[in-house]
Formats: C-alpha cells, sequence, structure tokens
C-alpha cells in the first residue's frame, strides 16, 4: 500500500471512529434532526405516537379505537397494586421520590454506587425485595400494570434522563448504542435498518415506526397481547422478528439499549401508557 | 466352504456392528461442538434463536438412534453458529456504518 | 357494552364497544386440543322511541370486541337508545345509553 492510500485509510479509520466518540448530547442531536428532518410536518412531540405520527388511516383507526382504551381495566389494576401497602406496611410510595408520583421521565438512571443502569422496572422490584416481597417477573403482568400506572402519573411530563458523563455512564451509553446499530439475528438485521434506514416504509404489511419516542409511550397496551408490555418486553419480540434470541429481562444489554433509546428521546413528552396493534 | 461363508459373514458382521457405534459417537461428538459454537455465541452476544430447536431435534434424533439425522441436524447448527460467530465480529466494526449521517 | 352517543345538527352518532369474545369455532384450544365452542353475535341492535335505527349482522368473520360506529338522523340530547346483542348460544346483553 503506498503512503497515500496509508493516509487515506487511516483518515478514514480516524472519521470513522471519531463518530463513535460524538458527545451523548451530539448523538441526540443528530438522532433527533434525522427524524425533524425526514418528516417535516410532524412536530418532534408528536413522533411520541409513533406509526400512528406518520399514517393518517392507522390513526383514524387508533383513535377510533382509543374511544373506549382497551387498557382501562388494566390500568385500574396496576393503580390498586401501586396503592396496596406491602405486608411490612409500607407501600410503593416510599422507595421513590414524589412517592412516586410524575417521576416516570427520569428513568433509566445510572446508579454510580452500583455502576449499573436502573429502569423503573427494575426500581419497582427492588423496592418490593427491600420490604421482603417475592419480585414480580418481568416484561408483562403485574409489574408492568404497575409501571403503567406510574407512567401514566407522568403524562405530558418531558423525558428528562441525565446526559451520561462519566466514564462509567458513557461505558453503559456506549453499549447500548452500539447495541442498537448493531445487526443481529439470522436475518441479520439491527434496530437502526428499520427504525432509522427504513422508518415509515413497510416491514411485509406493517409500517416501520420511528426510534424517536419508542420509549415514551411505554408500558403499552398491544392490542396483539391483550395485556401491557414493557419496553423489553418488545426488545423480545423484535429480536424474535430477526431470529435471534431474546435476552432476560432486565439484562445488562437490555438495560443499558433501554438507557441509550430513552436519552435519545428527551425532550419528548411522556404518552404513556399508549395502545398498539 | 461352509465354514468360509459363515466366517465371512461373521466378520462382515462384526464390522457392521462397529460401524453403528461409531455413527452413534460421531453423532454425540457433532451435536457436542455444536453445543460449543452455540456457547461462544451467547457469550458473543449474538445468539439466534434459530440453532437451539435444531440442536434439540438432533438429540431427539439420536434418542431415536437415527444418527445420520442427528449428524446433519447437529451440523446445520453448526452452521448456523458459525455465521452468528462471523456477525459478532463483523459487526464489531460494521455497527458504525448503521449510524444516521 | 360500552356506549357513546352524541347529538348534532340533528344527526345523533353512536359509538359503542361489545364486550364479547367472538369465537369461530375453529380455533383449537392449545392444552386440551379440542375446538374451542363457537360463540359470536348474530344481531346487535339500536333503538331510538321504539323505532330499530340500526341494525348490524355480525357473525364469525369480526373479531373479539366488536367495535361499532354508526349514525342516525333524528335524537336530540338527553334521549334515550336502547342497545341489544344476541348471539348463537342465546346469550343476550341490554344496555341503555343517553345521547350527549
Amino acid at each position: 500500500m503506498n503512503l497515500l492510500s496509508k493516509a487515506a485509510t487511516t483518515l478514514l479509520l480516524i472519521s470513522l471512529t471519531s463518530v463513535s466518540y460524538a458527545t451523548p448530547e451530539q448523538d441526540k442531536e443528530t438522532f433527533q434532526s434525522f427524524y425533524t428532518e425526514r418528516f417535516p410536518d410532524i412536530s418532534k412531540a408528536d413522533f411520541g405516537d409513533g406509526v400512528y405520527a406518520l399514517d393518517q388511516d392507522a390513526r383514524d383507526q387508533w383513535e377510533a379505537m382509543n374511544d373506549f382504551p382497551p387498557y382501562e381495566d388494566n390500568l385500574e389494576e396496576g393503580e390498586i397494586l401501586f396503592s396496596t401497602p406491602f405486608e411490612n406496611g409500607k407501600n410503593y410510595a416510599s422507595c421513590f421520590e414524589n412517592g412516586g408520583e410524575n417521576i416516570r421521565q427520569n428513568y433509566p438512571k445510572f446508579d454510580s454506587k452500583r455502576n449499573m443502569v436502573v429502569t423503573l422496572e427494575l426500581a419497582i422490584n427492588e423496592c418490593r425485595i427491600n420490604n421482603d416481597e417475592e419480585p414480580l417477573p418481568y416484561k408483562k403482568g403485574d409489574i408492568a400494570k404497575i409501571s403503567a400506572y406510574m407512567a401514566s402519573t407522568s403524562e405530558g411530563s418531558e423525558i428528562n434522563i441525565a446526559t451520561p458523563t462519566s466514564k462509567a455512564e458513557l461505558a453503559a451509553y456506549d453499549a447500548g448504542k452500539q447495541y442498537f446499530y448493531s445487526k443481529r439475528g439470522q436475518l441479520n438485521f439491527s434496530c437502526a435498518n428499520c427504525h432509522i434506514q427504513n422508518v415509515g416504509r413497510k416491514a411485509r404489511s406493517e409500517t416501520l415506526s420511528p426510534a424517536l419516542g419508542h420509549p415514551t409511550h411505554f408500558p403499552v397496551y398491544r392490542m396483539k397481547w391483550e395485556s401491557f408490555g414493557t419496553l423489553q418486553r418488545r426488545f423480545d419480540t423484535c429480536n424474535k422478528q430477526v431470529r435471534a434470541e431474546p435476552l432476560p429481562g432486565q439484562s445488562e444489554a437490555y438495560r443499558n439499549l433501554e438507557y441509550f433509546m430513552t436519552y435519545m428521546s428527551n425532550g419528548l413528552p411522556v404518552n404513556g401508557p399508549a395502545s398498539r396493534k | 466352504m461352509k465354514l468360509k461363508a459363515l466366517a465371512l459373514i461373521l466378520i462382515i458382521g462384526l464390522f457392521c456392528t462397529s460401524a453403528n457405534a461409531t455413527t452413534a459417537a460421531d453423532a454425540e461428538k457433532s451435536i457436542q461442538s455444536a453445543q460449543n459454537l452455540w456457547d461462544k455465541t451467547k457469550l458473543a452476544g449474538h445468539e439466534w434463536n434459530t440453532i437451539k430447536p435444531l440442536v434439540a431435534q438432533a438429540k431427539q434424533s439420536l434418542d431415536n438412534k437415527k444418527y445420520a439425522v442427528a449428524i446433519e441436524l447437529a451440523n446445520k447448527a453448526t452452521q448456523q453458529a458459525k455465521l452468528a460467530l462471523i456477525q459478532a465480529e463483523h459487526e464489531k466494526t460494521n455497527w458504525l456504518n448503521n449510524l444516521p449521517k | 357494552m360500552k356506549v357513546k352517543a352524541k347529538a348534532k345538527n340533528n344527526i345523533t352518532s353512536v359509538r359503542v364497544l361489545a364486550k364479547h369474545p367472538m369465537e369461530t369455532g375453529r380455533r383449537i384450544d392449545k392444552e386440551s386440543g379440542e375446538k374451542i365452542p363457537a360463540k359470536y353475535i348474530q344481531e346487535l341492535t339500536c333503538e331510538h322511541e321504539g323505532n330499530v335505527v340500526f341494525v348490524a349482522q355480525l357473525g364469525t368473520s369480526v373479531s373479539k370486541n366488536p367495535y361499532l360506529a354508526f349514525s342516525f338522523e333524528g335524537g336530540k340530547k338527553g334521549d334515550a337508545l336502547q342497545l341489544r346483542w344476541n348471539d348463537n348460544t342465546g346469550d343476550v346483553a341490554k344496555v341503555e345509553a343517553k345521547i350527549k
């Protein structure tokens, strides 16, 4: 290889690696402007409605369906579960700031003492364990109902994840970012392939939703599930759809991914729980 | 003459049984090698969900003494695992190409 | 059944969510291996001041918890509507709703 091609290769490698060393804030700007430029008629906040911001016919059907929100009963159960005290007399409110109300927008948080990302669902179970209660299974069921109730108290509050700055925070953020952009599964797709590059296009009969706004409306009541599901329940489905093996709930890779994804949607209002197909 | 024929049949029979025994061990070896590569994909964070059923079917075939089928399935699982590991290695740098511009 | 009805300019628009499994009779129960018996709404009607203003003949092609939206001429705020469905097993549900 002559000197010129060597120099060119080095320059290319530097430019590639320096992209990954953009700050999280720069990443967020690039990420969010990608969508606002691709869809200039949609306001940033509306991306929280996902495909229903992109497809008018689907939106009409969705709004009609929400005349009688399919998740009403489950949400009420969530409220009861949240308010019922534990055996020892304490309750969820005692574990969270502000009594657990209007805090959804601050999760996931980075716990610098334990060097790990803490999602809302993880915090709910830790609250249970600290009060001598059995932890709940992740992804669906009671934990999703409780999380859905808590999300409903944050309606309209803007997602406000603290910007990763410390070495440990950046490591978790970068791991989540790499997961998002890496191809996986036998079908060799990354999250980005569908939700960034092909956003608004169709995969079989379904329109691909924008990744911007994904975390704002979770837990989601999916008609297909006929129940609530957390963001990580949806990660499972996406993995299966590309023929990758799903991961256990609250595994490190999933928590880091949730950290990255939610930070990318900073500034968008919480609009969960929401119904989806 | 009859003795020779009998001896010949016995010797061939001996080779046949030892051929069967080798195939069972072969099947186990193939399954073990598939299992090892499968475990590597888990560590690499790129486990494909197509591998688990193939290994399970291979083990089932082994139980049913269908050794050739077991080996074929184990080899398929190995192939999938190898591709998954290639994906894992490639994506270590390739993921940067998926960033929004 | 959950019902919402609104009257405007002499047109009443009604939206109703009927809670019903709408089983076709062809689904197999994963545990027992048996077919789940058919149970589906055959007819859903809406009456206003003794007149039938809407009839829907549903059947096995309509999925679980049917949502219907329709409108009829007439009706004003405060009027009562009677909605009724009956299914193939003989079950009936009736609900009365007020136009808002």
